[in-house]
């Protein structure tokens, strides 16, 4: 009981910490906390089936780009509420998650790569092509936003609120797949997919749940993303796109929940800190990335975590030396 | 009479035109150890892995008791009853000793995704009987002091026990064991014998293939010898001993019985 | 009108052979790593790149250079740039724990070279101007040069690679490397510098394709972005692993490319190789050519 008090207490504190410096910062720096939350939530999803059953997904940007659209579509063309298109986004990602969860059965790695590449560049293309649809390359614009009863969101401020209950949802939902017997299961996969097998895994069924979710936790951070600007154009949803939410996903630390949140953090505010370097930031920060992928594969929070045990241990040695 | 827990009735596997598996005929006695033997590309794995659903049968029958497991899925055949290690072993590295065996035991779990997320309190329970589970078969088999190691780390002895831990989480009636005793020292061999037996008084059936004479003479109620995919002999171990296609087919024509 | 209609095959005809031979280089290109490494490298439309920046923007445009040295220069460079490469990244990488890890780090690889090219050279495009433009004259048609010199120099160059593997010490080394890097080993073969000297010769080619493709696309950054993702596509369709079907999957889809130009609008000519591909990723993955590998 004690452990669980203590977590719903820090939870509290740096929830409110973060509310009050959102509410005290300009509208530049809401805008990256805004963002911010939408990468952690796509991160999140693609940890799933990246870092925990260990398919390379490069289709993020496209099942972004589906949820942002079809929200932003449903609620501007077809009129419908937003929070029923929301709804829709489970719709969406049950079937981008069977669509892509199929063909991963039959195809491994570098196959199943290339294809959720031609996946997310094909629907940039109808995207950018479809113009009655989606607005082509002017993009799709008055898009609206989630409401409730006590905001009404005109100014970014109050969409923040919404979009930290939803990050903080899923979270904790992430957190208990992760770590719970799904995310053991995924991990077996990863790790010896015979040997899951002969243990009773039914492989076909846990890696297309891994991509559904996947897909869902993409589609729903389209829908928030969507609204956050009220604004979307089909340049956002590139490849390059995808290729960046794998590295937050490699640098924070794949299979933990806190490792995908610090990734997510890093990848999405350094840019931002280190603006007067913009020039050169890309290059030192991909150099920085390959050199961790060699030598520090794992990624950051399992080195912190290391490094937190490593310094335990010597403090406890210290004290033992000491009473000695 | 005790009953047959698993028949292998005419099964031939050909990979193209070579013929791995030669029209295999054997039967397996409830709670008995029975062995597999032969010399090396004889078809030994290949028969394990037609049983476990890995490879199709091209044609013949597999039945486990009455349900007939020929072209059965892997996972299904896992479920069924019955558990299996393998030659190279196949654990899951970046995870403990605890959660690997852990793995093994998911199929007896009963809560969906949906389930897991919305009812907490039981999620919450399955997993701590699911851990306890696990605990407890590791203390069987003698690993409890490594439970939360990374199987990376584990000597190679100990990461051949964890395997049969994880087969037994199953609940399996029947065990598929290849070459269980490949790369183990002789002390480590000994101990892993102990462990057999005490699996076998405990009402299991061991389905052994072994290279190693020692393990399969000490161990073994019953002996099938293969050689090129098909059996050549079968009986009990001192019968096999003094079988001249056994020794033939071992040591070559050079050599003969002596009496 | 006859004579004007074969004239639009023939043009027709030698766009789609000529592309579908850029095609088939890239997969050849990566191919060679592939089968030497095991790993995919993401990395080679920056390879691609880099070697139409050092021919245009180095050896031409600032150093002055006459064609044939520039070629001969730019492609020695990426031999070198390639030793570099593989020692600093892939053979690491391909050490990796999963294959995801190694994914990642040729990824990230591209950017790097890809930033290194904006820096070095300028977020501009450019030409090099007079080289392999204006069109030939074959009978009464007028095929553009640069056309013809891909067809050309690629088949030069596959013919070449059959031969060097065939007969030469190191080729039939790296056939081995491909097969079983232990036996290899155990038979002399240095398998870490015969995978150096196999990405040397990827990147190398990656040179020749830059400096082909640079009178087609001009040189910038992004210049075979959707070139690379289709050389993919044609390798998997015509036989992951083989060389013959890295021909063969090329060309396909360079036909089928202006095929399609015919009955799509331009705008989704680049979803005709991925379309192909996704059908025989689920029909037969293997492809036309199935590679063979012990």
């Amino acid at each position: 009981m004690k452990k669980r008090i203590r977590m719903v207490l820090i939870w509290i504190v740096i929830l409110t910490a973060l509310i009050i410096f959102f509410k005290q910062s300009n509208t530049y720096i809401q805008s990256v906390i805004n963002q911010l939350l939408c990468n952690i939530i796509l991160v999140l999803g693609l940890n799933f089936i990246t870092g925990l059953t260990g398919q390379m997904n490069l289709a993020t940007a496209g099942m972004l780009a589906l949820g942002a659209y079809t929200y932003g579509i449903l609620t501007t063309s077809a009129g419908w509420n937003p929070w029923v298109a929301l709804l829709a986004m489970f719709a969406v990602g049950l079937a981008v998650g069977r669509g892509l969860g199929y063909p991963s059965l039959r195809l491994k790695g570098f196959y199943l790569s290339l294809t959720t590449i031609g996946f997310a560049e094909i629907v940039r293309l109808l995207a950018t092509n479809l113009t009655d649809l989606t607005g082509g390359v002017n993009g799709l614009n008055y898009i609206r936003r989630l409401e409730t009863f006590f905001y009404k969101s005109e100014a970014k401020n109050d969409y923040f609120m919404i979009l930290l209950a939803f990050t903080v949802l899923a979270i904790l939902v992430a957190y208990k797949i992760v770590n719970s017997k799904w995310g053991r299961a995924y991990k077996a996969i990863r790790d010896n997919m015979e040997a899951a097998e002969a243990s009773g895994i039914d492989i076909s069924k846990i890696k297309i749940q891994a991509f559904t979710l996947s897909s869902i936790y993409s589609a729903i951070a389209g829908a928030l993303y969507a609204g956050f600007n009220m604004y979307i154009n089909p340049t956002s949803f590139t490849v390059a796109a995808s290729q960046n939410y794998v590295a937050m996903l490699m640098i924070g630390g794949i299979g933990s929940v806190p490792g995908n949140i610090l990734g997510a953090t890093i990848v999405t505010v350094l840019p931002e800190l280190l603006r007067k370097y913009q020039d050169y930031y890309w290059i030192l920060f991909c150099t920085i990335c390959l050199v961790m992928a060699i030598l520090v594969p794992d990624g950051i929070y399992p080195l912190l975590k290391k490094t937190v045990l490593w310094l335990k241990k010597k403090l406890v040695k210290k004290s033992a030396a000491g009473e000695g | 009479m005790s009953s047959i827990i698993l028949s292998l009735q005419n099964v031939t596997k050909k990979f193209g035109g070579l013929v791995a598996v030669n029209d295999l005929s054997l039967q397996v006695k409830e709670h008995s150890i029975h062995a597999l033997i032969g010399p090396n590309g004889s078809g030994k794995t290949t028969t394990t892995n037609m049983i476990e659903g890995v490879f199709p049968v091209t044609s013949g029958k597999i039945f486990y008791k009455d349900i007939e497991l020929t072209n059965m899925k892997t996972h299904q055949i896992a479920r069924v009853g019955i558990g299996r290690t393998f030659q190279n072993i196949k654990l899951y590295d970046t995870m403990t000793a605890l959660e690997n065996v852990m793995v093994g035991g998911h199929q007896h779990t009963q809560l969906s995704l949906l389930g897991t997320l919305l009812k907490v309190r039981e999620a919450a329970r399955e997993e701590k009987m699911l851990k306890e589970k696990a605990e407890a078969m590791l203390e069987y088999i003698g690993l409890i002091d490594v439970r939360n190691e990374i199987v990376k780390n584990l000597p190679y002895g100990k990461k051949k026990l964890l395997e049969l831990a994880r087969a037994l989480m199953t609940d399996p009636e029947l065990i598929l064991l290849d070459e269980p005793a490949a790369g183990l020292n002789p002390s480590e061999r000994a101990g892993f014998v102990n462990i057999l037996e005490r699996i076998y008084n405990d009402g299991k059936t061991l389905f052994l293939i072994e290279h190693n004479m020692d393990v399969v003479m000490n161990i073994s109620q019953m002996i099938t010898v293969i050689n090129f995919g098909a059996k050549i002999a079968e009986g009990t171990p001192k019968e096999i001993q003094h079988n001249p296609e056994v020794i033939k087919a071992y040591l070559g024509d050079r050599y003969k019985v002596v009496k | 009108m006859g004579a004007a209609n074969d004239i639009n095959v023939l043009q027709f005809i030698v766009i789609g052979v000529a592309m579908g031979f850029i095609y088939s280089l890239v997969a050849t290109e990566y191919t060679l790593i592939y089968n030497a490494t095991g790993l995919v490298n993401f990395a080679h439309e920056s390879f691609i790149v880099l070697g139409a920046y050092l021919f245009g923007g180095t050896f031409v445009r600032a150093l002055g250079l006459p064609i044939w040295l520039a070629i001969t220069l730019a492609i020695v460079s990426m031999v070198l740039f390639g030793i570099f490469a593989s020692t600093i990244v892939l053979n690491p990488l391909r050490n990796l724990q999963f294959v995801t890890y190694a994914m990642f780090g040729t990824m990230m690889l591209s950017r790097i070279i890809i930033e290194a090219c904006r820096l070095l050279w300028g977020p501009l495009p450019f030409t090099v101007k007079g080289f392999l433009r204006g069109s030939i004259n074959i009978g009464s048609a007028a095929l553009p040069t640069s056309y013809v010199y891909i067809i050309i120099v690629s088949i030069v160059i596959v013919t070449g690679l059959q031969i060097f593997f065939k007969t030469t010490r190191t080729g039939k080394a790296m056939i081995c490397v491909s097969q079983n890097k232990d036996a290899a080993a155990l038979t002399g073969i240095n398998v870490t510098r015969n995978i150096n000297i196999t990405v040397a010769m990827s990147a190398a080619l990656c040179g020749i394709i830059g400096i082909l493709t640079a009178p087609l696309f001009n040189i910038n950054t992004g210049m075979v972005a959707s070139t690379a993702l289709k050389g993919f596509c044609a390798g998997i369709i015509g036989g992951f692993g083989s060389y013959p079907g890295a021909i063969v999957g090329g060309i396909l889809v360079g036909l089928l490319e202006q095929f399609g130009i015919m009955f799509f609008p331009a705008t989704y000519k680049d979803v005709v190789a991925f379309g192909v591909m996704i059908i025989f990723l689920l029909i037969r993955p293997s492809g036309i050519i199935k590679a063979k590998k012990a």
